[in-house]
């Protein structure tokens, strides 16, 4: 019986204080009412092992004890749905920004300025997280608790409905955002041709005392794409106008779209990744007049990483467009097979990876010392000369300039296909567009 | 176990967690402990664990519907309950609640 004692021992500890005796006893009375039929039925007495197996059956001390508490919850059933949904908003909101600076940390890695900032706020990220849903958790507590005494959720008013909200064809296009599309990027397009002769806010610089300049990083940028990205953004406007005449998303637009995402995605990568060193410097120049120097110094440092980080988040953000757009053509109103876009979605992240990792190893990135050389040049107005960024031995790009009368950018890249799966097949395929 | 027998399974306990209150409630027209109603319940096909019936047995208690007393028997302590005024009361209206219940899904079974 020492076995039963410690059994009732066990349960007593989870019980609530005032009624332990008396379920107590009870509980023993029964158990021992059992045994004894039991024994009588055997014609002997039980054995350890029987007794044993007998209080197994019964149960976990600890589930038995609870059957005699009062049902509680922390958050009962009625609100528990509504907790998830603000929980699962909640972990959208972290998971996003997580996915964002995870990303950035694997194309940058952690040495990188850019990766400093982004890897203090990876490990803030965790706090930020475990603070969110503590206090979630303890707001829908206390809400339950105020439902549980006055029974706010009795009250309500069906008049206070939300009007019944039409089918929406996921694949539509609002007019109002094709048409915005098409204003702002004639603008863009405006501003990237006129560029050289500044950009609207800092006109009002020169009152502040404060000038500015196109650091070479923003020239190099801008005379290397400005084809490019003049074909990309009217491109983009010829989708905004299908758009805007026949509001919903096609296969082909879908595509077209998917690739110039992936376009943008590509440049952005390649220009943030091969000027890396002096990207937070050199993307433009402000200087000041006595004694306006200090502001300018602090704006010029704050403008560059801005435009610099704005460069890196468009990277990925673009890069994602882009894998979502295809997929989006692939199943396109259920048409598709999702196990295909599954494994298209696979096989690009994977060739992206392999092309990432093998063209831009953490180690042994190499720069042709004369690449430096030539871009200080560039600003002569008759220069014509080549200028080459060898990133690898395998992998190069070279970028040739003839600026007698008017710009010419001719890209070209030379990747191994075999070698760099598909960024290199991406890459061959633009050298075709261009 | 397949997904069709654990669907069966949730439902039919879930049907027999209200019944279980009549049935204590009718078997305790007599006085008995906790150790004979269970069995008593067994013996009649409403099968009953230790760790669903005390807790009901002080619910009940605890409504008023049942009274218990602590009491020797076979020089053992045991606590024996009966039903009380209300719950013979409650007994009787529950039990025509249930008339109506099987009156009702009986005429909806014949269509």
């Amino acid at each position: 019986m020492e076995l039963l004692e410690r059994y009732l021992q066990a349960v007593k500890f989870w019980l609530p204080k005032k009624q332990q005796d008396d379920i107590l006893a009870e509980l023993k009375e029964d158990i021992a009412s059992e045994i004894e039929e039991k024994e009588t039925g055997l014609g002997r007495k039980m054995t350890g092992a029987e007794i044993e197996a007998l209080l197994k059956k019964r149960g976990r001390p600890m589930m038995v004890a609870m059957r005699f508490r009062p049902k509680g919850y922390l958050i009962g059933p009625t609100l528990y749905p509504m907790y998830t949904l603000v929980l699962k908003i909640a972990i959208l909101c972290y998971v996003v920004p997580w996915a964002l600076a995870g990303l950035v940390l694997l194309f940058f890695g952690s040495s990188h300025p850019l990766g400093e900032v982004v890897g203090g706020l990876w490990g803030s990220l965790w706090g930020t997280l475990a603070f969110q849903f503590s206090i979630i958790t303890l707001v829908f507590a206390a809400l339950e608790q105020c439902n549980a005494k006055g029974g706010y959720l009795e009250n309500w008013n069906p008049g206070a409905l939300p009007k019944v909200r039409p089918a929406r064809d996921p694949y539509r296009v609002a007019r109002t955002g094709s048409l915005v599309e098409i204003v702002m990027s004639l603008i863009f397009l405006a501003w990237w041709i006129k560029m050289p002769q500044g950009f609207p806010f800092a006109w009002g610089l020169d009152k502040a005392g404060i000038h500015w300049a196109w650091g070479s990083v923003w020239q190099d940028f801008h005379h290397h794409f400005f084809y490019l990205v003049i074909v990309l953004t009217l491109i983009n406007v010829c989708v905004a106008v299908v758009n805007l005449i026949r509001p919903y998303w096609t296969r082909p637009t879908l595509v077209i779209r998917g690739t110039i995402n992936a376009s943008v995605a590509t440049m952005a990568y390649f220009v943030v990744r091969a000027h890396w060193p002096e990207m937070k410097s050199e993307w433009i120049l402000l200087t000041g007049t006595h004694p306006a120097v200090a502001q300018a110094e602090m704006l010029s440092r704050w403008t560059n990483l801005s435009i610099y980080s704005a460069l890196a988040i468009s990277t990925v953000v673009a890069g994602i467009q882009a894998l979502v757009e295809y997929v989006r053509a692939i199943l396109w109103r259920n048409s598709g097979s999702k196990l295909k876009a599954a494994a298209a979605l696979v096989l690009v992240a994977a060739s992206l990876g392999a092309s990432g990792t093998k063209a831009f190893p953490t180690e042994g990135t190499t720069r042709n010392t004369a690449y430096s050389a030539q871009l200080a040049k560039m600003s002569l107005p008759a220069f014509t000369g080549e200028a080459a960024l060898s990133v690898r031995k395998d992998f190069e790009i070279t970028f040739t300039f003839e600026t007698n009368e008017s710009w010419r950018v001719k890209l070209e890249f030379q990747p191994d296909c075999e070698a760099h799966g598909f960024l290199g097949r991406f890459l061959s395929g633009l050298n075709r567009v261009i | 176990m397949t997904f069709d027998s654990n669907t069966f399974e949730n439902l039919r306990l879930e049907l027999r967690r209200g019944s279980l209150v009549l049935a204590v409630l009718a078997q305790l027209r007599t006085e008995q402990y906790g150790y004979t109603l269970r069995k008593a319940l067994a013996e009649h096909g409403m099968a009953i664990d230790e760790g669903t019936l005390y807790p009901l047995l002080r619910r009940l208690e605890a409504q008023g519907l049942l009274v218990s007393e602590w009491r020797e028997e076979e020089k053992r302590n045991k606590r024996f309950y009966k039903l009380s005024g209300d719950g013979k009361q409650i007994l009787k209206q529950l039990l025509s609640e249930w008339k109506s219940i099987d009156s009702s899904l009986n005429g909806i079974m014949k269509g």
